[in-house]
């Protein structure tokens, strides 16, 4: 059996009405693109993260090891 | 200030939506404690818009805390309000029973200039995770408000999340308190 269509709740402020309605196909493809974007927006903000504390930890260790710094490893321990 | 609507919803909803809002009040608060159905993220945001009005109307900025970091940002011409972090999220770890909480202040809601918005907020994911943020927000839209639209980014809100919506009028005179 498909999934039920997703619906939204229409409160009515004069008269305390409370209405359900379906989801127009266009008002589904507009939350399925901006559910996309945000899982998009969510990948890329994890892999930056990953990225910096990897550049991080490659400085701390070169550091450490008395070894020359990348140009990039350099910008994370200098402002 | 006067209770306008409460809603406590009994099942999922992709949208909750006060229409039509009363003109009888100068500015109108919104308290918001909701989670999303979202799964991939502990928190989700919540979008806002207002007369159904969409395109590039809205521009955000918000300061966030996330316990152990701050930072700043921004967005224009957006199609909605994102109001950051407003919800908690039906993630893996995040404690039965918690909402994000949400406070936001639309001032002056009648007139013919753009509108303001601030509110305060947090997602809670558990006793040690938790992101807050404070955001000025603006709407490019001169009409008065009428209806006001919520949605979670992601998915829908679950059963139990609420919505209040109440209205607020100044005094004429500078001295009378209008309850």
């Amino acid at each position: 059996m498909a999934d039920p269509r997703p619906t939204k709740l229409i409160v009515d402020c004069s008269t305390g009405e409370r209405t359900v309605v379906e989801l127009t196909d266009e008002e589904i493809a507009e939350r399925e693109a901006m559910a996309a974007a945000a899982e998009a927006e969510r990948v890329a903000e994890e892999e930056a993260a990953a990225a910096l504390q990897a550049l991080k930890d490659s400085a701390k260790a070169k550091l450490i090891a008395g070894e020359a710094l990348t140009a990039e490893e350099a910008d994370v321990l200098v402002l | 200030m006067v209770h306008l609507e409460t809603e406590s919803l009994a099942g999922t909803q992709a949208s909750v939506i006060f229409n039509p809002i009363s003109a009888d009040y100068d500015d109108l608060l919104l308290i918001v404690n909701a989670k999303s159905s979202r799964t991939n993220s502990p928190r989700d945001n919540l979008m806002m818009t207002f007369n159904g009005v969409g395109g590039t109307s809205y521009g955000n900025q918000w300061l966030e805390g996330t316990g152990s970091a701050a930072y700043s940002s921004a967005q224009a011409n957006t199609s909605s309000i994102q109001v950051t972090w407003a919800l908690s999220a039906d993630f893996g770890s995040t404690t039965a029973g918690i909402y994000g909480s949400t406070k936001i202040y639309i001032t002056s809601y009648r007139n013919s200039l753009n509108k303001s918005i601030i509110s305060d907020q947090t997602a809670i994911r558990n006793s040690t995770d938790s992101h807050s943020a404070i955001q000025g927000s603006l709407a490019s839209i001169t009409a008065p408000i009428t209806s006001i639209s919520l949605s979670p980014e992601n998915g829908s809100f679950l059963i139990y999340s609420s919505f209040s919506l109440y209205g607020i009028k100044k005094g004429s005179d500078g001295v009378t308190t209008v309850s």
